[in-house]
C-alpha cells in the first residue's frame, strides 16, 4: 500500500472555442503594422470585446472552403492557423509561437497582405497543445452520477436505478497572474495563468469551454489523470491587505469524463514548437490522433 | 400509536395488486348550498354534492418472466386510450373503460382500504433524459365509494 502526495497534482489545459463566421474587410488589414481587425458582432453599434483572447492559436479560413484566403504574406491556401495577440482596441497579430504571441509587438509579427476585396472568413480557436496552469495552490474535481429513486410503495428499503447520468465540476486556487517574466517567473513562458481564466469566462460568442487533462499522480513512467471537456463558470478574486491575490476558478465538465493511466500526457506528441523538445512531427488539427512520444 | 407511510401503501386496478406504484392520492370534496335568508345574520349552509378525485403514478414497467408483476401503467393507459375501431374511420373507436381502484394502506394481515370505481380523465407519460419512464394517472370517482374501512 502506497501513499500519494499532492505534489504530483497539476493541471493542463487546452483552449477551445467555437467556430464564428464573420467579414474581413480589405480596409480593416494594416499590412504595414501588420495588424488587422475583424467586427465579430456587424449588428451590434456599440463595441465589444474581442472573443479571441491572447495566446489563442487560431484558424482563419474561406467560409467557402475554396477561396484562397489573402491575409498572411506567402501563404496561398484556404486557410491559415497562427497565434493571436490581441490588443486593447480589439487589433490583432499573428505570431507563428505561443510565446511570441504573448509576448506581441510589432516586430516578430506575422507579415500580412491587403487583401484585394473583403472576404467571408471562419474564425476558430483550434489550439492543438495543452500548456500547463501555472501559480496554481489547489485543484479539485469531482464526479458524480445522478440516481433515479425507483422506490415504490410497500417497499421498505430506497432503491435507485444506477444507469443515471454522469457529470464532473471541480474548482481551481491559483495565485493571480497575467504575464510571464523572463528571469523572474519559475514557470516556463507557455504555461497558462489564472487571467487566462478570468478572460475566458467572460468571452464571448467563442464560449468559455477549454479541455483540461487533471493530473493525479505522474512519475517519469506513468501517470493517472483525468481528461475532460470543460466550462469554466465562475473565476473568482481575492483581495487582502498584505495577501496574494488568489483565484479561484469554477467548472463544470461537459461530455465524457475519462480516468486515464499510462504514459504521461506532457509525454505525448504534440504540435508544440514552443517546448523545447524534439517531438515536433505532426501537424495536428482537431480530431487528429494523437501519438505517443518514445525516445 | 402508529404511524403509516409509503411502506404500507399499495394500489389495487379491478382486484389485482398494481406493480411499480410510485405515490397515490385521494381527495374528496363537498360544495355546500347557502341557506342564508333575509334578516339572517350569519351564513348558513347544508351539505351539497360530493366529489372525489385522485391520481396515481406508476413506472412503466415490464418484465415478461414475472406473470405477478404485470405493467400496470399500460393496463390504466389502455383503459383510456383506444384504437380505431376501423382504420378509414378515424372518429371512431372503442369507449374507455372504468376501472375499480382499491387505495389500501397495509399492515402485516390489517388492511385498511378505500375502493371506488372510477373514470380515468386523463394518463400522461413523458420520457426525459435523467428520468425513469411513468405514467401519472388521473381518474374521477364515480358515486360513493363501494368500501371505506379506513
Amino acid at each position: 500500500m502506497s501513499v500519494y502526495l499532492g505534489n504530483a497534482g497539476s493541471i493542463e489545459i487546452r483552449r477551445q472555442g467555437e467556430p464564428i463566421q464573420v467579414t474581413l474587410q480589405a480596409d480593416d488589414v494594416n499590412a504595414d503594422q501588420r495588424r488587422f481587425s475583424v467586427d465579430f458582432d456587424p449588428t451590434y453599434d456599440d463595441s465589444r470585446p474581442s472573443p479571441l483572447i491572447t495566446g489563442d492559436q487560431v484558424e482563419f479560413s474561406s467560409t467557402d472552403g475554396e477561396t484562397d484566403l489573402e491575409l498572411v504574406d506567402g501563404v496561398t491556401d484556404t486557410d491559415v492557423t497562427r497565434w493571436v495577440h490581441v490588443d486593447q482596441t480589439g487589433g490583432i497579430r499573428l505570431f507563428t509561437s505561443y510565446a511570441a504571441a504573448v509576448t506581441g509587438g510589432r516586430d516578430n509579427a506575422v507579415e500580412l497582405v491587403t487583401p484585394t476585396a473583403d472576404q467571408e472568413i471562419t474564425v476558430d480557436v483550434v489550439n492543438a497543445n495543452y500548456n500547463c496552469v501555472a501559480q496554481m495552490r489547489s485543484w479539485e474535481i469531482t464526479t458524480q452520477r445522478e440516481t433515479v429513486d425507483l422506490s415504490i410503495l410497500g417497499e421498505e428499503y430506497r432503491q435507485f436505478y444506477d444507469q443515471g447520468m454522469i457529470s464532473g465540476q471541480g474548482s481551481i486556487n491559483a495565485i493571480w497572474d497575467y504575464k510571464y517574466t523572463p528571469c523572474i517567473d519559475q514557470f516556463v513562458d507557455d504555461a497558462e495563468l489564472a487571467n487566462y481564466f478570468s478572460q475566458l469566462v467572460i468571452r464571448f460568442r467563442e464560449g468559455s469551454k477549454f479541455k483540461g487533462a487533471f493530473t493525479v499522480y505522474c512519475n517519469d513512467n506513468e501517470a493517472v489523470w483525468y481528461e475532460c471537456d470543460c466550462i469554466c463558470t465562475s473565476v473568482g478574486m481575492n483581495f487582502s491587505p498584505g495577501q496574494v491575490i488568489d483565484s479561484t476558478i469554477q467548472f463544470i465538465t461537459t461530455g465524457q469524463v475519462w480516468l486515464k493511466q499510462g504514459e504521461p500526457p506532457s509525454f505525448l506528441l504534440l504540435d508544440t514548437d514552443t517546448r523545447a523538445r524534439d517531438e515536433i512531427l505532426l501537424e495536428q488539427q482537431p480530431g487528429a490522433i494523437e501519438l505517443e512520444f518514445t525516445e | 400509536m402508529t404511524f403509516y407511510s409509503g411502506q404500507n401503501g399499495r394500489l389495487q386496478i379491478d382486484g389485482t395488486t398494481a406493480a411499480k406504484v410510485t405515490n397515490w392520492s385521494i381527495s374528496s370534496s363537498m360544495s355546500p348550498l347557502a341557506t342564508t335568508t333575509l334578516e339572517d345574520t350569519d351564513e348558513t349552509f347544508v351539505n351539497g354534492i360530493r366529489s372525489t378525485t385522485g391520481s396515481c403514478r406508476l413506472f412503466y414497467y415490464d418484465d415478461t418472466s414475472d406473470t405477478e408483476r404485470i405493467n400496470s401503467a399500460k393496463t390504466l393507459i389502455d383503459k383510456l386510450i383506444k384504437v380505431r375501431t376501423e382504420g378509414s374511420e378515424p372518429g371512431v373507436a372503442a369507449a374507455p373503460e372504468d376501472v375499480t381502484f382499491r387505495l389500501q394502506v397495509v399492515e402485516g394481515d390489517t388492511t385498511r382500504e378505500i375502493e371506488v370505481d372510477a373514470l380515468i380523465t386523463s394518463a400522461s407519460m413523458a420520457m426525459a433524459v435523467g428520468e425513469v419512464l411513468a405514467a401519472d394517472i388521473a381518474f374521477q370517482v364515480n358515486g360513493a365509494p363501494s368500501t371505506v374501512s379506513l
